[in-house]
């Protein structure tokens, strides 16, 4: 069982999905959560109902990342209710909207990058001054960093960037002992990735897998744990590859 | 030799072990197929 006992963790994107199932995970360890969330407070009230229910702390904060000043804003909210420390930022919040070149608008490529780019790195830029020695940042990548799955040449650009951010954080942090990963699922069934539900959809997600079953948000949960915990305190600058064995 | 390093010292033991181990748990119920670097960020920088 993973400890994270008298740790702060600020998971962003929590209401649903990965996040939602990370919070709860994380919360299970032990650790405070504050479970963000863009638009469904509801959700996000539910979660808390069920972490605290189960005897965790935690609380939820609404923040819009797809504003400029969101994460800024965010981070001021997280500081009202941690103070000056946390242990463990998991910027999950991401959207996607599938568009061939010729279709992708200019509003929703750009809200892409501003909700999947802009702010986890605004989020590390403003959470600076809260983490420690030992602290560990998890952000988000894809499967479609890496492989030309789907129809989602601008969303797997956002990824790539995550990536990328990932080495470059984790070297200009490293020093000050914060690790810094990400971790790349491959299809999961969430509401983002709900074309899975169908039968073509599933039927090309196994075609391209070695475990031949969808995954499922619990799967991520536990490697964002571990990479949030201690037993990963060798691990920095990396992306895990959480797909099923897709692409291999 | 911990220039390269981004956590800035040599790896112990123990923290390959805890990536097997977490390798070998449930947590890793969708990983296969990979290579998990643990090597204090070295390949990242």
């Amino acid at each position: 069982m993973t400890d994270l006992v008298s740790r702060t963790a600020l998971v962003t994107g929590a209401s649903r999905g990965i996040g939602r199932a990370t919070a709860r995970e994380l919360a299970a360890a032990g650790a405070r959560v504050i479970v963000h969330y863009g638009n469904a407070a509801k959700e996000a009230e539910s979660l808390v109902a069920e972490i605290r229910a189960a005897g965790g702390q935690v609380d939820a904060v609404g923040a819009d990342l797809s504003a400029p000043d969101g994460a800024h804003k965010l981070v001021a909210e997280v500081r009202k209710l941690v103070g000056d420390r946390l242990d463990i930022l998991v910027a999950n919040a991401g959207i996607a909207t599938e568009a061939s070149i010729e279709d992708q608008t200019v509003e929703e490529f750009d809200r892409m990058f501003a909700v999947n780019v802009r702010a986890p790195f605004f989020l590390v830029q403003q959470l600076l001054p809260l983490l420690r020695d030992g602290s560990s940042v998890v952000l988000m990548s894809s499967l479609a960093a890496r492989a030309s799955v789907g129809l989602l040449p601008a969303y797997a650009a956002t990824k790539g960037a995550i990536d990328t951010l990932v080495k470059h954080f984790a070297a200009l942090l490293g020093p000050r002992g914060i690790r810094v990963n990400a971790v790349a699922p491959g299809v999961i069934d969430t509401d983002m990735s709900s074309f899975v539900r169908s039968n073509e959809g599933r039927d090309y997600t196994l075609g391209i897998q070695a475990l031949q079953r969808i995954g499922h948000p619990d799967d991520i949960a536990g490697v964002v744990t571990f990479l949030a915990s201690d037993a990963a305190r060798w691990v920095t600058g990396d992306t895990i590859q959480a797909g099923g064995g897709s692409k291999i | 030799m911990v220039a390269g390093i981004p956590l800035k010292r040599a790896g112990r033991p123990e923290e390959i072990a805890d990536a097997i181990v977490f390798a070998a748990s449930g947590k890793a119920s969708f990983i296969t197929g990979q290579i998990i670097n643990v090597n204090g960020g070295k390949t990242a920088s």
